[in-house]
């Protein structure tokens, strides 16, 4: 394990023991709160059923991130070229991030019926914001002197676009994907909760009805590993696509 | 005549930046500009490429009346500008590729020219991987590779160390020398001017006009040491001195 992973697991692990320890020292109540080893056996003995439910809560983050992407560059764009619709539609951007996600649950789910649409895109409506104004910076960022390289040499703003600015963006929009995914599960989660037959949010409604804690429990840590995950996911992604960064830091180190 | 620039005239936030700048080039002429910091050279480019508008004068290339030289030259900066996102290999078909002329000959091309920049074991690296004296090389390959027969340079080398400057003079040189282009260099360095120049412009300070035309017509290559080159290089020191005294 590299040294940067090494402390933060050890961190974790004397946590678990210490929650472990004082559940048992104190006896505290399984419905209350379960020691870690409940919750590991629960673990496995609900797998199938967690699986099942996981899977659902997987597609609808996934469908989402994948909408918000599709939106997030056209949109970009059309802010990028057209400044009047920059003005037009910034504010508005911003002032989308600030009414609640789980106010808006109820009505999509009233709209869009308990069907994966409604948390598709209570899941899209988070990551959105972060990844469309990244690229947009990004896009914007691009060095001045690069783009006037191109426009010297003759280049349509299209080349100009594509040869410079998107690729200039593309580190801004691996940060604005990681800020999305990690919070991603929270739309989808809250969705659920609102109005849904399927997922780990139903799911955890469902074992808290029947005081099942450690499913829920069990839950959050299916949730959290998913964030994780995507999280890994997309710096996996970010490594395979921009293999010059990791060229300039080596470099760097290298002195 | 390949390129005339006639009376360029700029004003910027009011303040007269170029005070009716004229400078002429012929087919394969090296010529450069020499002039005290922040006189007006780059805006001088500027003007020329089209990066800037100019209150008044005309540009001719080739004989023929030009907005600005947008498409028809090459052109250079201090900074490399290398995409570091490609190999020095594909920064240097990026002229190509935005003329969309990628093909085999182009590659074999480009190939050639990273060898004569003794640049062949590299072509696959990453800017971020080379020195800065190994950047600029690209750059240089990558601004011919544009396939243009007027290039506009500036300052080239100034952000490199003094003896790597010295060794990437020779390169500037095959510019016109071998490769056959014709050079609108802007400089610093008075003695590059010397070594390189068939014509070397000295402008005044802010704002710029010409203050004087030399024509050096000394056999290339040319020596640091010879007499003439040394009063030339004492000359134009002098009227640089002057000029930043009286502007400041
Ligand atoms: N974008 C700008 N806006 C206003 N003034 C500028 C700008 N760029 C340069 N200048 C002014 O124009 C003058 C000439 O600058 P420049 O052409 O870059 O000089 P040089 O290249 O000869 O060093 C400078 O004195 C500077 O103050
Ligand atoms: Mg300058």
């Amino acid at each position: 394990m590299d040294r940067r992973n090494f402390y933060p697991a050890l961190i974790l692990l004397v946590l678990i023991a210490v929650w472990e320890f004082l559940v048992r020292v104190f006896d505290v109540p399984f419905y209350i709160l379960p020691p870690p080893s409940g919750i590991f056996q629960t673990f496995a003995s609900n797998f199938s059923l967690l699986l099942r439910h996981t899977l659902v809560t997987l597609e609808e983050i996934v469908l989402g991130i994948l909408l918000a992407l599709a939106l997030a560059f056209p949109l970009a764009l059309v802010m990028f070229f057209r400044k009047s619709l920059e003005r037009a539609f910034y504010p508005l951007l911003i002032a989308s991030q600030a009414i609640p996600v789980f106010a808006l649950a109820p009505l999509f789910v009233y709209w869009f019926g308990y069907s994966i649409l409604s948390k598709v895109l209570m899941a899209a409506l988070i990551v959105f914001f972060p990844i469309t104004l990244n690229l947009l910076q990004g896009i914007r960022d691009a060095d001045r002197d690069l783009v006037d390289l191109l426009w010297v040499a003759g280049a349509t703003r299209w080349q100009i676009l594509w040869k410079i600015r998107f690729p200039w963006a593309l580190p801004f929009l691996f940060a604005g994907l990681k800020i999305g995914v990690s919070v991603s599960t929270i739309g989808a989660v809250i969705g659920e909760w609102v109005g849904a037959e399927r997922g780990l949010g139903y799911l955890m409604l469902h074992a808290n009805a029947q005081l099942r804690i450690s499913l829920i429990f069990a839950s959050i840590l299916i949730l959290s590993a998913i964030g994780l995950a995507l999280f890994y996911g997309v710096e996996l992604l970010e490594r395979v696509f921009l293999p010059w960064k990791r060229r300039e830091r080596k470099w760097e180190e290298k002195g | 005549m390949k390129l005339i620039a006639r009376d360029i005239r700029k004003k910027m936030d009011g303040l007269p930046v170029l005070e009716g700048v004229s400078v002429e080039l012929d087919e394969g002429e090296f010529v450069t500009i020499v002039g005290p910091s922040g006189c007006g050279k780059t805006t001088f480019f500027n003007v020329l490429i089209g990066l800037t508008s100019c209150d008044g004068g005309e540009i001719v290339y080739e004989g023929r009346k030009v907005e600005n030289l947008r498409g028809l030259v090459a052109y250079m900066q201090q900074r490399d500008l290398l995409l570091p996102w490609r190999t020095l290999l594909r920064n240097v078909l990026l002229g190509p590729e935005i003329q969309g002329k990628l093909d085999d000959g182009v590659l074999s091309r480009a190939r050639e020219l990273l060898s004569f920049f003794r640049l062949d074991n590299f072509a696959d690296m990453y800017p971020a991987q080379l020195s800065g004296g190994m950047k600029q090389r690209a750059a240089l390959a990558r601004t011919l590779m544009f396939g243009k027969e007027l290039l506009l340079l500036d300052e080239p080398l100034s952000a490199l160390d003094a003896i790597t400057r010295r060794k990437l003079q020779s390169y500037l040189m095959a510019l016109s020398e071998r490769f056959g282009k014709s050079v609108l260099m802007i400089t610093h360095d008075v003695e590059e001017a010397l070594l390189l120049s068939d014509r070397i412009y000295v402008f005044s300070a802010l704002p710029a006009r010409v203050r004087r035309v030399i024509e050096v017509g000394m056999e290339k290559p040319r020596s640091i040491a010879d007499k003439r080159f040394l009063e030339l290089k004492e000359e134009i020191l002098g009227e640089l001195l002057e000029e930043v005294q009286n502007g400041s």
